[in-house]
């Protein structure tokens, strides 16, 4: 089965060598984004679900996304 | 492939320290605390999303207190049960048992842990073929690694298939 997954913590899931996986500079409880910031997580989300179209393994995707605005 | 290569080397080091630590003093010690490491990605087939079957998996210990036994957050050996979530569930009616992220955010905003609105609005548009009917949910603070591989992963992977998911989605706290 495909898998992807999207981390705040590149350092930590980066050892674990995960298939498919996109990087961002957001934060422990909001993996996916600002609270009430819809566009950001759909980004993340959206960028996340794409990988899925690849096969694995990719190289991690990192995004620049981040919990300031 | 294995899903940890080098369990036994872990699992040494892991009781000899951090656990070991915890029963002579009743605190955990996190310096102590080996992270697991791979030197290899598995591989395997992308898929057309628009035609598939999507699972969430989430480990931010969403749990609904009309029906289901929170997860035990203040144990400091960590839970390794899951929870199904219906995915028709309104984000309102899920609590979240995990004392290791601040919930401010997800209590603004559910969808920046669990994105159940916007993966509607994506099979909406067919960019994803279909949502599988529940979301698979855990606690993620997990510190024994091998009850990881023994007790969460195989769950997990039972849920999976009870789902009929072609392609799975992760999104930790």
């Amino acid at each position: 089965m495909a898998t992807t997954l999207t981390s705040w913590n590149a350092g930590v899931t980066r050892l674990t060598m995960p298939p498919r996986a996109t990087f961002t500079r957001l934060g422990r409880g909001a993996t996916l984004g600002r609270p009430g910031d819809a566009a950001q997580q759909r980004r993340v989300l959206e960028a996340t679900l794409n990988l899925l179209a690849h096969d694995a393994p990719l190289e991690p995707v990192q995004l620049d996304e981040r919990l300031e605005p | 492939m294995e899903i940890f290569e080098d369990r036994v080397a872990w699992e040494a080091a892991f009781r000899a320290g951090w656990l070991a630590h915890y029963e002579r003093t009743g605190e955990t010690d996190f310096k102590q605390y080996q992270r697991p490491k791979n030197s290899a990605a598995p591989a395997g087939a992308g898929v057309d999303l628009s035609r598939s079957r999507l699972v969430l998996i989430s480990s931010a210990g969403g749990y609904l207190p009309a029906t289901q036994a929170p997860f035990d957050a203040p144990n400091p050996l960590g839970d390794y049960t899951i929870r199904l979530l219906p995915t028709s569930t309104s984000l309102a009616a899920i609590a979240y048992a995990h004392e290791h992220y601040d919930h401010g955010a997800v209590d603004a905003d559910p969808q920046v842990l669990l994105p159940l609105g916007h993966l509607a609005e994506l099979v909406a548009t067919g960019a994803v073929g279909a949502l599988a009917p529940n979301v698979i949910s855990f606690m993620g603070y997990q510190p024994d690694v091998g009850r990881v591989l023994d007790e969460l992963i195989p769950a997990i992977a039972a849920a999976v298939q009870a789902e009929g998911a072609e392609a799975a989605l992760l999104v930790p706290s």
